[in-house]
C-alpha cells in the first residue's frame, strides 16, 4: 500500500474519477503535476473536501487540524498529495 | 389596485433559548446562549459536539397522539409558535379563516420522518408522508382551517425571510386579510453530518464575526401574523412594528459560498428599500445574517459596505443573533427577527455574544457585542442569505417610535404583464421544435426526452454531477431567454427566477443519505449534500444563466408552476424589474417513487413523468408581438370546490372579468378520483357557457410540480397564435381555437392548495 504509484493510482481513480464522478477525464489523463484546483482539474472548494474525506477513508488517515496553507499545499496536485499520504502511512507503520 | 399597509399584531416562538418569547428575551438580556452539548444524536465522531437544541421538548405537552403521528416535528414547532402568535394578536375574533393565509419557510422540511428510517427503500408510508416540504406548509394551513393563499418556501437559510415577504405581499396586495408567516427547521442529524462533512461547524458556541470561525446549528420556530394597519388600528390591536418591503436576490456565484463581494445581499438590500420607498440614512440597525463562517461573515459585510457606504456602515449599530440561537437554517430570518422586535419593545438591540476579537474583514463594522444596546430604533433590516446564493432583505418601522406624517404608499400605476417567452425540455428534442400543446395532445411517445443530456444541449451549460433537475430546467430556462431576446435584449443579470419544485433533486439526495447509509454520518458526501436544500436548483439555474435579479424557490405539493407564475405576476406589477423567469421541474427516481407511494399518487391515470417548463413574464412587450397577457389571479386552501371556486372568483374579480367572457378552462389535474370530483364539482358551481373549452392536458404525463405551469403554457401558445397545424388542433378540441380571447388556468393540489390565474390575448 505505500507505494507512491499505488497511491497516485488510487488517488486518480477511485478518489477524483469515481467519488467526485469527473466524467469529462479518465484517470490515465490525470497529470501527477496537474493542479487540481483552479485551471486544471478545476475542482471547487466543497469537492477539496470530499478529496480529504476520500483520502480520509481510502487510506485511514486523519487529516484534521491541518492550517489552511498546509491543505493548498498538499492538494495542489496528485503528486504532493501522494507525498504527503506515502509520509503520514510510513509514520503509521 | 390599492396597497394596503402592513403591520406585526402577534409573535410566537420556540427556540433553544426557550418556548415562548418571554423566556427568550428574558434570556438574551442576560446573554445566555442556547449552544450547548447536543443531546437529540450522538456527535461523537464530528469536527463539533454542540449545537442549539430546544430544551425538553415534549410534543405530547402539546398534541394529541394522532398529531404526533402525522406532523412532522418541523410541522409540530411551527404550529406551537404560531398558537402562540394568534393569542396574542386575537386576530381570529375579527377576521374569518377562510381570508387568513400562511407562509412557510423552511430548509429541511421533514427531514426527520426520513432518516429516523435509516433507509431509503422500502420506506414506511405513514412517515414517508411527513417528509416533503410542502407537507409543513399544508399540514399547518389545515391543522388550523386556514383558507387564504398558503406557500412553503424552500430557499433554505433564506426561506423565513422570504416567506415574511411573500406573506407581507399577499396582505399588501388584498390577497388575505391576514397572513401567518415565520418559519421552521428541527434538529438534523443528516444535516449536521452535511455541515460536519463541509467544515463548517464550530466546535465552541459560535461568535459570528469573532475570531474564532464556525457556526453553531441550532432549530426552532417563529411566526408572526401580518395583518392591515386599518385592520389593526380598527381592533385596537397591539402593533409590533410596519413591514415596509422587502428584496429578494440570487448571487448566481456558488452552491454554498457566497458571493465574495457580497453582491447578492446588496440587490436584496437596495430591492428592499426601493420597494419600501426608504432611504437607506434612515436604516438605525442592521440584523445580520452573520453565521459565523470564514466565507458568509466578511462577505456580508463588503455587501453592506458597498450598500451604506464604509463610513456611514462604521456608525449603524448591527449584530447577528446567531451566537444567541445557532444557525437555525429556514427559521433563522423569522427567528431573527421577531426577537429584534422583541428587544426594540423596551428599545433594545440584539448582541452578538461571546465575543472577543473582530475577524480580519470585519473591523470597520459597528458590532453590537456581548451585551444588548440601548437604542431607540426606527427604520432597521433583517438580512439573510443561503445555500443556492438566495438572499433576503426586510425594511421594517417599529411602531413603538411615534410618527410624524404617514408616509402613504404609492397607488402604482397600471401595469400589464405579458409572457413573452416560453421554454420546455420536453419538446426540445423533438425534431421540429413544436408547441407543447401540439406536442400534449399528439400521439408521440413520451420516450425519447429521457435521454436528454443538457452537455449536448450547450456543453457550457453543464456541470459535473448535475442531476438531471437541475439539466432540464437549466435548458428550459435558456429556452425561454433564447426566444424573449429574439425581439428583446435582456441583461441576464436584471432577470428574477422565481421557481417551484415539490421535491427538488431527490437523485442527489438519494446519494446523498446512502453516502450516511453505508459509510456512517461522519462520511458523509460534502458534494451532494448541497444539493439536499432543494433551492440548490434554481440556484444552479441561475448560476449558469447569470440571473441575479429577484430570486426565490417554492413548495406546494402540485401547482408549483401556476403558483412561481403568480408570485412573478406580482413582482412584475411592482415595476421593480422588468423580466421575470417562472418555472417549476420535476424529476424521476427511486426514492421519488417511494414518495408517490406514499402520498398515493402512484394511484393516477396518468403516467407520472419528468421535465421543466419556463415561461418569461414581463411589463414590456413590443407592440408587434402577439403573446398573451395575465390579468388576474386568485389563490385559496381547502381541499373542496367552493375554495377552488373561491380562487377562480377571486381571479375573474381581480381581471375585472365575468365568466361569460371566458372560451376555454384549463384545468392541471393529478389524476386521482378526489381531485377530478372536486374539479367536476367546481365546474358545476362556475356553470359557464355550454361551448366553452374545458381540459386537462395531462392524459400524456403528470409532472406533479410542472404541469399546472404547462396549462398557462399552452394558454400562451394558443393566445399567441403559435400553433403551426391549426387544423388539427380545431378538429382535437372540435372548436375554431383563433376565436379564443380570454381563459382561465386553474390548479389545485392534493392537499387542497388552489391557484387560478385569468389569461388573455394581449392588446
Amino acid at each position: 500500500m505505500n507505494k507512491i504509484e499505488e497511491i497516485k493510482n488510487i488517488i486518480k481513480e477511485k478518489i477524483l474519477v469515481e467519488r467526485l464522478e469527473l466524467d469529462d477525464i479518465t484517470a490515465e489523463e490525470i497529470n501527477d503535476n496537474e493542479a487540481l484546483f483552479g485551471d486544471g482539474l478545476g475542482l471547487d472548494s466543497v469537492e477539496a473536501l470530499d478529496v480529504i474525506s476520500g483520502v480520509e477513508e481510502e487510506f485511514d488517515i486523519k487529516m484534521q487540524g491541518m492550517e489552511e496553507e498546509e491543505i493548498r499545499q498538499t492538494f495542489s496536485s496528485v503528486e504532493t498529495l501522494s507525498a504527503y499520504i506515502h509520509e503520514k502511512l510510513a509514520q503509521i507503520v | 389596485m390599492i396597497k394596503n399597509r402592513v403591520v406585526v399584531t402577534g409573535i410566537g416562538i420556540l427556540s433553544s433559548l426557550g418556548h415562548n418569547k418571554k423566556e427568550n428575551i428574558l434570556q438574551m438580556k442576560k446573554g445566555n446562549t442556547g449552544v450547548n452539548k447536543l443531546k437529540k444524536f450522538n456527535t461523537d465522531k464530528f469536527i463539533s459536539q454542540i449545537g442549539a437544541e430546544i430544551k425538553e421538548y415534549n410534543a405530547q405537552a402539546y398534541f394529541n397522539e394522532r398529531e404526533i403521528t402525522e406532523y412532522d416535528r418541523c410541522a409540530q414547532y411551527a404550529i406551537i409558535s404560531i398558537k402562540e402568535a394568534l393569542a396574542e394578536s386575537k386576530v381570529l375574533d375579527n377576521i374569518s379563516l377562510e381570508n387568513i393565509g400562511l407562509s412557510f419557510g423552511t430548509c429541511n422540511g421533514g427531514v426527520n420522518s426520513l432518516e429516523e428510517q435509516n433507509a431509503i427503500k422500502g420506506l414506511d408510508k405513514k412517515k414517508t408522508q411527513k417528509y416533503p416540504f410542502f407537507n409543513q406548509g399544508d399540514h399547518v394551513a389545515k391543522h388550523f382551517k386556514l383558507g387564504g393563499p398558503v406557500n412553503t418556501i424552500n430557499t433554505a437559510c433564506a426561506a423565513s425571510g422570504n416567506a415574511i415577504g411573500f406573506g407581507f405581499e399577499m396582505v399588501q396586495k388584498g390577497y388575505a386579510n391576514a397572513m401567518i408567516v415565520g418559519g421552521s427547521d428541527s434538529m438534523s442529524s443528516s444535516v449536521y453530518a452535511g455541515f460536519n462533512a463541509l467544515r463548517a461547524l464550530n466546535s465552541v458556541p459560535c461568535s459570528p464575526y469573532n475570531k474564532s470561525f464556525g457556526l453553531s446549528l441550532g432549530e426552532g420556530a417563529a411566526f408572526l401574523v401580518l395583518e392591515t394597519l386599518e385592520s389593526a388600528l380598527s381592533r385596537n390591536a397591539n402593533i409590533y412594528a410596519e413591514i415596509c418591503g422587502y428584496g429578494l436576490s440570487s448571487d448566481a456565484y456558488h452552491e454554498t459560498a457566497p458571493h465574495p463581494e457580497g453582491l447578492g445581499i446588496k440587490k436584496a438590500i437596495e430591492y428592499a428599500l426601493k420597494q419600501a420607498n426608504v432611504e437607506k440614512k434612515e436604516i438605525s440597525y442592521i440584523n445580520t445574517h452573520g453565521t459565523g463562517t470564514k466565507a458568509n461573515d466578511s462577505a456580508e459585510i463588503k455587501g453592506l459596505e458597498q450598500v451604506f457606504g464604509t463610513e456611514r456602515l462604521s456608525q449603524i449599530p448591527i449584530s447577528s443573533s446567531k451566537a444567541y440561537f445557532g444557525h437555525n437554517l429556514g427559521a433563522a430570518a423569522a427567528i431573527e427577527y421577531v426577537t429584534s422586535l422583541l428587544a426594540m419593545q423596551e428599545d433594545l438591540l440584539p448582541a452578538t455574544i461571546n465575543f472577543q476579537e473582530k475577524r480580519e474583514g470585519c473591523e470597520n463594522a459597528n458590532i453590537i457585542t456581548n451585551e444588548m444596546k440601548h437604542q431607540r430604533t426606527t427604520y432597521f433590516l433583517c438580512n439573510n442569505s443561503a445555500f443556492g446564493g438566495h438572499n433576503a432583505s426586510i425594511v421594517s418601522k417599529n411602531w413603538e417610535i411615534p410618527e410624524g406624517e404617514i408616509k402613504e404608499l404609492k397607488s402604482p400605476s397600471k401595469t400589464n404583464v405579458y409572457i413573452v417567452g416560453k421554454g420546455n425540455s420536453t419538446t426540445l428534442l423533438k425534431e421540429n421544435q413544436g408547441s407543447l400543446l401540439e406536442y400534449l395532445v399528439s400521439e408521440e411517445s413520451t420516450s425519447e426526452f429521457e435521454d436528454f443530456k443538457l452537455k449536448e444541449y450547450d456543453s457550457t451549460l453543464y456541470e459535473r454531477r448535475m442531476n438531471s433537475l437541475a439539466q432540464y430546467s437549466i435548458a428550459a430556462a435558456d429556452l425561454a431567454i433564447k426566444e424573449t431576446n429574439s425581439y428583446s435584449s435582456l441583461e441576464n443579470e436584471d432577470i428574477a427566477l422565481i421557481y417551484g419544485t415539490s421535491r427538488g433533486s431527490l437523485q442527489s439526495s438519494e446519494k446523498y443519505f446512502k453516502s450516511i447509509l453505508q459509510k456512517g454520518p461522519e462520511f458523509a458526501s460534502s458534494i451532494y449534500f448541497p444539493d439536499m436544500v432543494l433551492n440548490s436548483v434554481a440556484g444552479k439555474v441561475s448560476k449558469k444563466l447569470r440571473l441575479q435579479g429577484f430570486g426565490s424557490s417554492i413548495s406546494t405539493g402540485g401547482n408549483e408552476g401556476l403558483f412561481s407564475a403568480i408570485y412573478g405576476y406580482e413582482l412584475m406589477k411592482d415595476n421593480i424589474q422588468s423580466y421575470c423567469l417562472v418555472g417549476a421541474g420535476d424529476e424521476l427516481s427511486d426514492l421519488s417513487s417511494e414518495i408517490d407511494q406514499a402520498l398515493g399518487l402512484d394511484k393516477s391515470i396518468y403516467p407520472i413523468s419528468q421535465g421543466s417548463s419556463f415561461l418569461m413574464l414581463s411589463n414590456k412587450k413590443d407592440k408587434y408581438i402577439n403573446c398573451a397577457e395575465i390579468t388576474g389571479i386568485g389563490l385559496t386552501f381547502g381541499s373542496n370546490a367552493s375554495s377552488l371556486n373561491r380562487a377562480i372568483e377571486m381571479a375573474l374579480n381581480n381581471s375585472n372579468s365575468n365568466i361569460k367572457d371566458i372560451d376555454f378552462i384549463f384545468y392541471n389535474s393529478n389524476g386521482l378520483p378526489s381531485d377530478m370530483a372536486i374539479y367536476e364539482e367546481m365546474f358545476e358551481n362556475l356553470n359557464p357557457q355550454k361551448s366553452i373549452l374545458k381540459h386537462c392536458f395531462n392524459s400524456k404525463e403528470y409532472l406533479e410540480s410542472t404541469s399546472s405551469l404547462n396549462h398557462l403554457y399552452v394558454a400562451a401558445e394558443l393566445l399567441g397564435n403559435e400553433i403551426k397545424d391549426l387544423e388539427s388542433i380545431n378538429n382535437y378540441f372540435n372548436q375554431d381555437v383563433t376565436k379564443y380571447k380570454k381563459g382561465i388556468v386553474v390548479s389545485t393540489s392534493m392537499n387542497g392548495n388552489n391557484a387560478a390565474i385569468i389569461v388573455s390575448k394581449a392588446k
